[in-house]
């Protein structure tokens, strides 16, 4: 029998938290960090897998078109803008963001409307679309076809007085080609089926996870790892430009 | 999707009435319907359901089946597992305390309910199993020695064995969950996870869900995830096996010891590590004032038999089944 109690595990809301205070990113200035989470596919598999993420950030079905790509002998790594980068940006505006949890959205004629399964982030030390992921409950493929299907998003609150701050920031970020608010909800309303604390209001995040979900669906191995750190945006580029 | 536009307490009563009829072993009428609901605090006279119903057959989500009773649809089954997300959260603990309610075992009285899992598997995967499984037992990653082989046609809860399949019965670990409630213990369990086991002994959780923060059952997702290594604990000492942890309150610590104990010596044990006052135990979070108790999941017999390529479609807290019946092995 062991003495040691051992320090308790970090659970993904902390993790998620540090993540967001080290956000740099400046809209404006196209400059410092963002939240990226990656994935490492086998090199000859490199051109179809970003060819995927490509169709699929068309869709609307990702945050952001930057990408940055690494190799590592005969691998290569995929680092792609990640939702939570969006809570970063406004907490640096002084908006005190609480991400929820991540989850399954259902999508009928490409609306989002409503959250079939959810998982907390004070709940689980894995990353809850990671869990996702693995529970093959997503149809990615099938909403880009067909406009019905199952995404993976997130869920955050922020305090109903921040509203005005919210959206300019939204706005700022959309020029520079940062996106994915699937619903922002009215105070104390439900957020795609999910209820809100009093004074608050609910935001839904596309994740930026739906492109990965996507490539793994048309059986692509990918080794995948979301919200797994920062990426400066200088190193990164438009997909456009690798495909 | 045309029920998404409705209120959502008119919605939360068409949900119910969908798991009324799904709840039902045959097909059930509007009478039938609207005394459950009553049951179930919604007031809904019998004229009221028959409207509803009628609706949920435009919907697409009930059907009329022989004279006057209902089943669900496909269409049907599907919302009912899709719907109002915000009330399955955490739709485990309230199975959990269903089953403990009604499980009765104890070593020292005559109750001989325990909760347990059910795993299907092929019957030609049959031979070679019990000694796989006796393997797991020795090593004392499951819950009990004991389990119940079902042949195609049995039932137990609301499972079938289909044919030319077998059901494997596992003592779930939920079971002494049960017991430390009977003894006026009030317990709550909080996270399922993985358990890394290191030269024989379970040092630390590398993984950890909560019950109460998820639309999914947590023992599922470790399953479909294989993150488990359970053979390789049980044939080289190093690997990793699925575990749960319930807290209660610190006062209640050493009726917990002797109800552990008089469980062991019934042939159901599974015990990891009772953690000191407050402390976490192996890396997994105790609230203050209370002592978390850490047990092997019954389940990992069936991730055993999966990891060794027998394919198992497994159940966990499925049924309540009579420990006399089953056998040792």
């Amino acid at each position: 029998m062991t003495t040691t109690s051992l320090d308790p595990l970090i659970f993904s809301l902390s993790r998620i938290e540090n993540l967001m205070y080290r956000v740099s990113f400046d809209p404006l200035e196209m400059t410092g960090r963002i939240i990226t989470n990656s994935s490492v596919v086998d090199l000859e598999m490199l051109d179809p897998t970003l060819r995927i993420f490509w169709e699929a950030m068309e869709s609307g079905l990702s945050v952001s078109p930057l990408v940055k790509v690494e190799s590592c002998g005969r691998r290569a790594r995929i680092y792609t803008a990640c939702s939570i980068t969006i809570d970063g940006v406004l907490l640096k505006s002084g908006v005190p963001m609480r991400p929820k949890g991540g989850g399954v959205i259902e999508v009928v004629e490409r609306e989002p409307v409503r959250f079939t399964d959810v998982l907390m982030y004070w709940a689980t030390t894995i990353d809850p679309i990671d869990v996702l992921i693995s529970q093959e409950l997503t149809c990615v493929v099938r909403m880009m076809q067909t406009g019905n299907g199952r995404i993976l998003g997130n869920l955050q609150e922020a305090p109903m007085l921040a509203r005005e701050t919210i959206e300019e920031v939204l706005e700022v970020l959309a020029e520079a080609e940062f996106a994915g608010v699937l619903e922002m909800g009215e105070p104390n309303m439900d957020v795609l089926g999910v209820s809100v604390e009093r004074d608050r209001l609910g935001i839904a995040l596309v994740g930026g996870t739906n492109i990965i979900a996507a490539a793994v669906e048309q059986g692509m191995k990918i080794e995948t790892e979301s919200i797994s750190g920062l990426t400066d945006v200088s190193e990164m580029r438009h997909i456009e430009e690798l495909v | 999707m045309k029920l998404l536009t409705k209120a959502h307490t008119s919605q939360r009563r068409l949900i119910e009435i969908l798991r009324v009829i799904n709840d039902a072993d045959k097909p059930i009428g509007a009478r039938a319907i609207s005394d459950e609901l009553s049951n179930r605090g919604y007031e809904i006279g019998e004229r009221a359901a028959r409207y509803n119903l009628k609706l949920l057959d435009e919907l697409g989500f009930t059907k009329k089946r022989g004279y006057r009773g209902r089943v669900l649809t496909h269409l049907g089954h599907r919302e009912l597992s899709d719907a109002l997300v915000g009330d399955r959260i955490g739709f485990v603990n309230t199975r959990i305390e269903e089953y403990i309610c009604r499980t009765d075992f104890d070593p020292g009285s005559t109750g001989n309910r325990v909760i347990v899992n059910t795993s299907l598997l092929d019957k030609r995967d049959y031979e070679g199993t019990l000694e796989q499984l006796k393997k797991i037992h020795d090593a004392g990653y499951t819950i009990s020695r004991r389990i119940q082989v079902l042949d195609e046609g049995q039932e137990i809860g609301s499972i079938k064995v289909p044919s030319g399949s077998l059901a494997m019965v596992t003592v779930c670990s939920i079971t002494i969950d049960g017991m430390l409630l009977k003894r006026g213990i009030p317990v709550n369990t909080t996270f399922a996870g993985v358990i890394e086991v290191e030269e024989g002994r379970t040092t630390a959780f590398t993984d950890l869900i909560a019950y109460a923060g998820t639309s999914l059952d947590p023992m599922r997702i470790f399953m479909a995830r294989k993150t488990a290594r359970v053979n390789a604990a049980v044939k080289t000492g190093n690997g990793m096996v699925l575990a749960n942890m319930r807290d209660i309150p610190l006062a209640a610590v050493d009726l917990a010891r002797a109800a552990l104990e008089g469980a062991k010596s019934a042939g159901i044990d599974g015990l990891i590590k009772v953690s000191e006052p407050g402390e976490p135990n192996m890396g997994c979070p105790v609230a203050p004032g209370k002592v978390g108790i850490a047990l092997c999941a019954g389940v990992n017999a069936a991730v055993a038999l999966e990891e060794a390529g027998i394919p198992v479609k497994t159940s966990p807290i499925s049924a309540l089944a009579d420990y006399s019946k089953m056998r040792e092995i």
